[in-house]
């Protein structure tokens, strides 16, 4: 078996082994994987969405410190999401890149703070590569441009990242008043300056601009309209723009509510699900299981994610757990019946049976001769799923006899 | 699945830790509910030098309800069955959180063997040997330590056993009682039922208590 995983404990081997520590922060309490649609309870502990909904189904009350908390009290945190999404996006990478370190280089790695104006990355460097970091600062200093010597490890990661020719694709869009500048005018000037014109705006009672979106929690129809989007790769876009884009109205949802199934019908849960679009085969007990755990899935979907998955996503999400969690579930015959209803319903001739059943004039000989093979082979899966015992008995194979039979008597 | 993903991260942490000397294994990897962990015994205590197998059976629902754990390896304790190895601890019940791991359970374990709870047994005739003779208790815990904890959790021969030393009773009180004519195995399980490890030689009422069982 295969226990190749993705673990905080895979930067012990690095050349950077504390970066384990910071692995571990981004990562969820309850499945230990990275945070995925991270959300923030009321005692400040972060938890992925679907993680905490679940627990919470089952417990009222935060796992860590176990202080009372309820679903209402959950809070989206789009910016821990984006960071985590970079995380991932880099992780990999990175971790090569130290390994590859951590092999190469015997000496230790530094960190040095270089005082240029300019720049003000950390460079990180080896105990050799110290003298030519420092001329290379004194060189600058003096108006030369020279070229470094070749980084390894982390360095040759990061010299790649900021070395990335700046192209016209490095232009953001101001959420406020939804124009593009260079990220690096918008950053130092224009936002100031765009806050200060909205806020003498508002005091004049002259509203030219969108307002500024809601909390994330209250997802109103009123709110921000969709800003113009950038035809950019998804890691171009700031946070701001994303977050706005997140209230897209197309993907917008109602959150679905707790139902006490207990009042409820057999029909009435079916129609439930039919709504839904999701199966209603199965015991009354799964098909509560099923709109339960549907109903963890969507809120944690619609309810915290920045770029919600569409409900195909979500249903196919939840016939894989219905999967894991009904490994043996018998519902072979049930695919046998619904087979044959649907290759019947195709005919002319079922139809009229149908409506002679509802006006009380059923032909059971035109039943039988129509789903002969069918009724066959539920009899055969019947038969082989009988327990052994009650073969040898016989009881079994005089209950079960064929509609021929039937037919006869 | 998150449950698979899970436990591969959890078999993983405690293989890049083996300064725990704590392991988990699958018993069978194509069957991923269950698993076998051990941990050393705690110092200074009648466990040291024993190494305790625990099974392990990992629900469907996990981590959200917590794993059935029991001792494979025999076990002198208040809060673990002598004979079945089923573990009175509140984590692996009614305290049970999914920021709980394996390997935080096992180290439970190892300190519910350091400091056990006679006042919420498992084993009432284990725990009340405790409370009533500490150190007879120390004694039989770390003859079960020697016999069982240090093989792989299978029990030896019983009889190449002294049954009246394995539960802690004094050889001397069981001698008195075969010299009488009563059967050993008899006098032992009469003795074990009445949680009696020693007796007072003037003490006739017990005597004739046992004695009673004995006749039965």
């Amino acid at each position: 078996m295969n226990y190749n995983v993705s673990d905080a404990t895979d930067f012990l081997h690095t050349s950077i082994p504390q970066l384990s520590q910071l692995d571990t922060l981004v990562r969820c309490h309850i499945c230990k994987d990275l945070l995925k649609i991270p959300v923030l309870t009321p005692c400040s502990h972060t938890f992925c969405s679907l993680c905490i909904r679940e627990y919470l189904t089952r417990e009222p009350k935060c796992p860590l410190c176990l202080s009372e908390l309820r679903e209402s009290n959950l809070r989206s945190e789009f910016l821990i999401s984006e960071i985590i999404e970079s995380y991932r996006s880099v992780r990999d990478e990175l971790l090569e890149s130290l390994k590859k370190g951590h092999r190469n280089d015997n000496e230790k790695s530094l960190i040095e703070l270089t005082d240029d104006d300019n720049d003000d990355d950390l460079q990180i460097v080896g105990t050799n590569q110290r003298e030519e970091v420092k001329r290379d600062k004194n060189e600058k200093s003096m108006g030369k441009v020279t070229k470094s010597s070749t980084p390894s490890g982390l360095n040759s990661l990061l010299s790649s990242q900021r070395d990335k020719p700046k192209t016209k694709e490095q232009l953001a869009q101001c959420p406020i008043c939804s124009n593009f500048y260079p990220i690096q005018v918008l950053e130092r000037t224009h936002l100031d300056e765009c806050l200060t014109i909205q806020s003498l705006d508002e005091n004049t009672s002259v509203k030219k601009r969108t307002p500024t979106p809601p909390s994330p929690r209250i997802r109103s129809p009123k709110s921000a309209s969709k800003p113009k989007r950038v035809a950019s790769a998804k890691d171009d876009v700031s946070h701001v723009d994303r977050y706005l884009s997140s209230f897209n109205t197309d993907q917008r949802r109602e959150r679905l509510p707790k139902i006490n199934f207990a009042s409820m019908s057999l029909s009435q849960i079916k129609q439930k699900l039919a709504s839904l679009g999701l199966p209603t085969h199965g015991l009354r007990q799964n098909m509560i299981a099923r709109y339960n755990h549907y109903e963890i899935l969507w809120n944690s979907n619609f309810c915290d994610a920045i770029e919600p998955v569409d409900e195909s996503e979500l249903r196919r999400q939840l016939a894989s757990w219905e999967a894991s969690h009904n490994p043996s579930n018998g519902n072979s015959g049930i695919n046998i019946i619904s087979k044959m209803m649907r290759r019947a319903n195709q005919g002319n001739s079922y139809q009229k049976l149908l409506a002679d059943f509802k006006n009380d004039n059923f032909q059971r000989k035109s039943w039988i001769r129509m789903f002969r093979k069918d009724f066959k082979n539920l009899i055969k899966e019947a038969k082989r799923n009988v327990p052994r015992e009650s073969k040898t008995t016989g009881s079994v194979e005089n209950q079960i006899t064929a509609p021929e039979d039937t037919e006869k008597a | 699945m998150s449950r698979a993903k899970r436990l591969m991260k959890e078999l993983q942490a405690v293989r890049d830790d083996p300064a725990a000397n704590i392991t988990l294994e699958f018993i069978n990897e194509s069957d991923i509910h269950r698993l076998k962990g051990s941990f050393l015994g705690p110092p200074e205590t009648p466990y040291e030098g024993g190494r305790f197998i625990i099974d392990i059976e990992v629900p469907m629902e996990y981590p959200f309800k917590p794993p059935k754990m029991k001792f494979d390896t025999k076990v002198y304790h208040p809060n673990i069955s002598s004979v079945t190895g089923a573990i009175c601890l509140d984590i692996l019940k009614n305290a049970w959180s999914p920021v709980i791991t394996l390997k935080s359970a096992l180290i439970s374990l190892q300190a519910l063997l350091q400091s056990p709870e006679p006042n919420d047994p498992q084993d009432a005739e284990v725990a009340q040997h405790y409370l009533r003779d500490k150190e007879s208790f120390s004694k039989t815990a770390a003859l079960w330590t020697r016999l069982y904890g240090t093989s792989n959790g299978s029990a030896p021969v019983e009889k190449e056993v002294d049954e009246a030393r394995l539960y802690g009773i004094d050889p001397n009180l069981v001698k008195e009682f075969e010299s009488q004519g009563f059967d050993k195995v008899k006098i032992v399980e009469v003795l074990r039922r009445l949680g009696i490890k020693t007796l007072d030689p003037t003490d006739n009422a017990t005597i004739n208590r046992i004695v009673e069982e004995l006749l039965k």
